[in-house]
């Protein structure tokens, strides 16, 4: 869906008829109608809104991260080890969708590096390492690095959701106000 | 831009819990597994690491990385960059203390000391478009 179709009656008389499964179209009420229509603007921004990032991303790196995600660490850190500069955003509750929009992983992080949206931490990091060698993550030496890659690969797999698993029982606490004033 | 992201997560902290567990697949019943995958990872790292200042040579490499990230949001280093803004229950103050006497999560503290360093964030205004 387009933008400029999102107006266009015939557009959303079509579109509350595939998604409520009335029979006729001349069926469709106006609820149905006007249903249509929020969906319809919400799906022409969105398209909108994962087009974006790969006009900046071909200036600058764009991360989009969750703040107090392990697997989200490490990508920062890789990011700010090589020293490159990048821009960091924050999604919404809609994170989920918009990852996999991009991906087709419904997981964060996801760099735009170059236009492309990469997922997964490790796909990620051997990417930076192609495109910013130095400082370098990976030994030089080749068995060095497999087993350098084999125990960032243990530790992802196992000590990661692990330890998620071992904090991250029902209640989680109270975010602390005083701090997020402003 | 840590206050935003803050300021975001904030109405999701009721809900998020229940969301997280689902997503995660986290189980009560699996608390003590999960905690003996914790610890046995934490006693690979003293073994791979043999008294060395790294994991694999001579060097800080993406084995670094992984290990002290994975451990960040247990250890919070003061150079974490977003820090855990929560009250945290007793349970995680009480696991928390526990793992710190791990020779495995002093270590990953030393590497975030040394390696962590600043953010390579640009603070030019995200998503210009």
């Amino acid at each position: 869906v387009v933008a400029g179709e999102a107006g266009s009656e015939i557009a959303i008389r079509e579109m509350a008829h595939r998604l409520t499964g009335v029979g006729r179209r001349f069926w469709v009420t106006d609820e149905h109608a006007s249903c249509a229509k929020a969906v319809m603007i919400l799906s022409a921004r969105s398209s909108k809104l994962e087009v974006n990032p790969s006009r900046p991303a071909m200036e600058m790196p764009l991360l989009w991260h969750i703040p107090l995600s392990h697997y989200n660490e490490k990508v920062r850190w890789a990011l700010d080890h090589k020293r490159i500069a990048h821009r960091r955003q924050v999604l919404g509750p809609n994170y989920l969708f918009r990852a996999w929009r991009a991906t087709r992983r419904g997981t964060l992080p996801i760099l735009w590096l170059d236009g492309r949206a990469i997922g997964d931490s490790t796909r990620i990091i051997a990417a930076l390492e192609a495109r910013y060698p130095e400082p370098a993550l990976y030994p030089a030496d080749a068995a060095a690095r497999e087993r350098a890659l084999a125990l960032e690969d243990y530790f992802d797999e196992q000590l990661g959701p692990a330890l998620r698993a071992a904090v991250a029982r029902r209640y989680f606490g109270t975010i602390r106000t005083s701090h997020c004033a402003s | 831009m840590p206050n935003k992201a803050y300021q975001t997560l904030r109405p999701l902290v009721r809900i998020f819990p229940a969301f997280y567990r689902f997503r995660h697949k986290i189980k009560d019943a699996r608390l003590e597994a999960d905690r003996a995958t914790v610890n046995a990872a934490l006693d690979r790292i003293e073994q791979e690491r043999q008294g060395r200042a790294y994991l694999v040579v001579d060097a800080f490499t993406v084995a670094d990385l992984t290990a002290a990230a994975m451990l960040s949001p247990i250890l919070q280093p003061p150079e974490i960059q977003y820090p855990l803004r929560l009250e945290l229950p007793t349970y995680v103050r009480d696991y928390r203390a526990a793992l710190l006497q791990h020779p495995a999560a002093q270590w990953a503290a030393g590497i975030y000391r040394l390696h962590r360093g600043h953010s390579a964030e640009s603070l030019r205004r995200a998503a210009a478009a």
